[in-house]
């Protein structure tokens, strides 16, 4: 407990260090504000969790596990939604490829690389193989919030935009789809139980979206009864997965997929959950904080060395695969900076992980997957400060 | 063909839950899956209840009532007991919306008359049930024989003159009636209920103290307490409004997630403080209101996506009533109904036309009352966790069947009251 008003003074010294020495302007201002905001979830998840006020009972965790389970499946819904193939098929296929091969890339490396780290770090085989693909898949997918950064910087061009928006989209989606295949290593037994519950899941997931992409369609064009049958679907959706051992974010991802193509409404459809992204986004961070386990050892390995390993493959992949076919760019390394925040799905999966499996290195992975996400932005303010002056 | 499918779907979910009980395995149905079915299931029920009299929240609470224990059991006591926290979190998130839509510069006129038809409501109907319980009292409440006391009267005259501010706030958004109505009886409703909740403050110490079988503390104690607890809700509730005030100006995108973690803080730390907490959140919702810039907007944006609550809100009320009630109490069942729709409506047109207001508005008004639900099931349900001699079982079962009537024969009243007001003129 004495502990606890340690880790917020050290916390608010550090972020007074950033504030005065690396925001100095518009876009540097952006990004500590979402530090700011990011740190103040986690950090009131472990003032009210176990180690600090110990509020986060059991009780209250059984209380809250629907919002849990919600918060999971949000994710999910929401990139199923923007995911159709007509939404795919917006971009060109060299920038389809290039999102992909460069998603691909960075998740096989990192696969390797979270292997490696966690077994020079002592985990157990079992613990290696799972918090491995947890890792490797958090440290995939690029954030959408990088769009919103660029185009405060001086950097800024359409084409770059539509090449950030098809990574973090492309990224998102295949880390969701290989999350979907590979969770279930960790619950089923024998090959045959594995593509059961698959088929099961996805079985389930198909027909909850016509089931819902029926009554979106039928209803009149109200936000709330938008709100109620996708409310409905993910409180459903989430809690067969946590009944049956399927994957929340997968059997999401389906259905909010099968309800985009089957929805012609469905801009209105995605502006209805759109305020609900950042309250989910900042719940995951509160419950990671209240059940955050750090080593003293392995934390501080794991966070920076996965983080600059990321940075590395981002730099070695667009010097592998990135051509002007991809956009027309004569200078991309200004704005590969912005590849560095993490993406939405990182608290997901560390609290995936905290949910189906009790060892204590699985809070000292999400514990890290979630310091991970907010220093990763702190590192692209370090990285756009370097960047300004070089341009200067 | 919703309609069907909801069916469908809610008598699968209750075969599985027999066939559980049959196969003797877990009963107890994820918490997230039951509210998904409430979701969607309470939405479709209530619209397809719905019509010119009877509102969309009716078909809630009989959706609730259905699938509750004493029907399909697909919601069981312990399933309830799962959904406290969603419950209590929809609960002050409507008490809340309710604060934030009283504007209190605007209204100044009500400052004078809404106090006195509470207090009105108030005094009619705890003397009215005082003289029923005296008659009533021998062989059907008590089975000792013994008289009533004062503080059950005083107790059942307020769980009678409560009313549900969730019920006006729902309708109204379905209504749409003049603002000038729809605030006022807003107000009216709020300040009832407050003024009940102020006898319950301090786990209902005065209740507690003045029963027959115990006078622990003394007059002076006890209303120094009451006192403390209601100040402090109230400033407690103004730190919270101003800083939701604070957050909104900085943090609007992530406000949801803040008014998430009170709620859990709330609900961790004053759970057994019911009406402490309501009052806070109220007094939070007024001061956001009127107290910061962007208050008004987003107070209607907040409402226009507070229908999922209202349908968790009252599905759960409806599946919690605990129906039993012996055949010998129903003359006093009717009775206490009839007194409770004597008072409220009497007292409210008398108070209406003194002020000046027309013989049609302040008829009409004077039924806008009726409809009670979480509010009195709550106080109902922390009054039980004392000594008997607080509240009998009886008399217990029959308050529920009168909120139970309320909810289900308010709403449509009250519809038809809103309805009436919009082609009414100001008076």
């Amino acid at each position: 407990m004495e502990s606890i008003f340690l880790w917020p003074l050290i916390i608010f010294l550090f972020l007074l260090f950033v504030r005065v020495l690396f925001v100095r302007n518009v876009t540097s201002r952006d990004i500590f504000s979402e530090i700011l905001i990011l740190t103040i979830s986690l950090l009131c998840g472990i003032f009210l969790g176990p180690k600090g006020m110990g509020l986060f009972t059991d009780h209250l965790n059984i209380q809250i596990s629907p919002f849990l389970l919600f918060a999971l499946g949000f994710q999910g819904l929401y990139w199923g939604l923007f995911s159709s193939v007509r939404d795919i098929e917006i971009f060109n296929k060299n920038l389809r490829r290039f999102a992909a091969l460069h998603t691909f890339f960075i998740f096989t490396f990192m696969l390797a690389a979270g292997f490696n780290l966690l077994y020079f770090a002592g985990f157990q085989s079992w613990e290696v193989l799972i918090g491995g693909i947890v890792i490797s898949l958090s440290l995939t997918q690029v954030s959408s919030a990088s769009i919103r950064f660029l185009e405060k910087t001086q950097n800024y061009s359409y084409s770059f935009a539509v090449l950030f928006k098809a990574i973090s989209g492309m990224s998102g989606l295949l880390t969701i789809l290989l999350f979907g295949l590979l969770s279930p290593i960790g619950t089923t037994a024998s090959l045959p139980s594995y593509i059961l519950l698959l088929l099961m899941e996805i079985a389930v997931s198909v027909i909850m979206g016509f089931l819902v992409s029926y009554g979106l369609i039928k209803l009149r064009s109200d936000p709330e009864d938008y709100l109620i049958w996708l409310l409905g679907v993910l409180f459903l959706n989430s809690g067969f997965a946590y009944t049956f051992g399927f994957n929340p974010l997968f059997m999401n991802l389906t259905t909010g997929t099968i309800i985009s193509y089957r929805c012609e409404n469905k801009q209105k459809i995605r502006e209805t959950i759109k305020p609900l992204v950042r309250p989910v986004i900042l719940f995951l961070l509160l419950y990671l904080g209240a059940n955050i386990n750090l080593h003293p050892f392995i934390t501080p390995v794991i966070v920076p060395g996965a983080l600059l390993i990321r940075y590395f493959l981002n730099q070695w992949s667009f010097r592998r695969f990135f051509t002007k076919a991809v956009i027309e760019a004569e200078r991309i390394r200004p704005v590969l900076p912005l590849l560095m925040p993490l993406g939405a799905l990182s608290p997901a999966i560390g609290v995936y992980l905290i949910m189906v499996s009790s060892s204590a290195y699985s809070g000292v992975i999400a514990g890290s997957l979630a310091f991970a996400y907010i220093v990763s932005y702190t590192i692209l303010l370090f990285l756009m400060k370097n960047e300004d002056n070089q341009w200067q | 063909m919703a309609i069907i499918l909801i069916i469908l779907l809610t008598i699968l979910a209750a075969l599985a839950q027999w066939l559980a009980v049959y196969l003797n395995l877990p009963t107890i149905v994820n918490p997230a899956i039951l509210l998904g079915i409430i979701l969607i299931s309470g939405a479709v029920a209530g619209h397809t209840i719905k019509s010119k009299i009877i509102p969309t929240i009716t078909g809630f609470v009989l959706y609730g009532v259905l699938i509750g224990p004493h029907a399909l059991k697909l919601i069981t006591s312990d399933t309830i007991r799962s959904l406290d926290f969603i419950h209590f979190l929809s609960l002050f998130f409507i008490a809340f919306l309710a604060g934030g839509r009283l504007n209190i510069r605007e209204h100044k006129n009500f400052y004078s008359l809404v106090p006195v038809i509470s207090l009105a409501q108030l005094t009619s109907t705890i003397i009215l049930t005082g003289l029923v319980m005296w008659i009533f009292s021998k062989n059907i409440l008590l089975r000792t024989g013994s008289p009533v006391s004062t503080t059950m009267i005083i107790i059942t005259g307020l769980i009678l003159a409560s009313n549900s501010t969730a019920a006006i706030l729902a309708i109204s958004l379905e209504n749409q009636p003049r603002k000038h109505y729809k605030d006022f009886l807003l107000a009216t409703s709020l300040t009832t209920n407050i003024i009940v909740m102020i006898f319950f403050v301090g786990k209902a110490v005065l209740f507690h103290n003045y029963d027959q079988t115990s006078h622990a503390l003394s007059a002076g104690s006890v209303i120094l307490q009451m006192t403390v607890h209601f100040v402090s809700a109230v400033l407690t509730g103004v730190i919270l409004g101003f800083l939701f005030v604070f957050i909104l100006s900085r943090f609007r995108r992530e406000f949801l997630f803040f008014i998430l973690l009170i709620s859990i803080g709330a609900y961790v730390t004053a759970y057994n403080y019911l009406p402490e907490s309501l009052i806070a959140f109220i007094t939070a919702g007024i001061i956001l209101r009127n107290f910061s810039r962007q208050g008004n907007y987003f107070m209607k944006n907040l409402e226009n996506y507070s229908f999922p609550l209202f349908i968790v809100y009252f599905t759960i009320t409806g599946a919690g009533l605990n129906l039993s009630l012996p055949n010998l109490l129903i003359p006093l069942l009717i009775v206490l109904f009839l007194i409770r729709l004597i008072t409220l409506s009497s007292a409210t047109n008398l108070a209406l036309r003194l002020s000046g207001e027309n013989r049609k508005t302040a008829t009409g008004m004077s039924l806008a009352f009726l409809p009670q639900s979480g509010l009195t099931v709550g106080l109902l349900s922390s009054l039980t966790l004392f000594q008997e001699s607080l509240i009998t079982r009886e008399l217990y079962a029959v308050l529920m069947w009168i909120t139970f009537l309320n909810l289900l024969v308010g709403p449509p009243v009250l519809k038809h009251v809103m309805s009436k007001l919009k082609t009414l003129r100001n008076a």
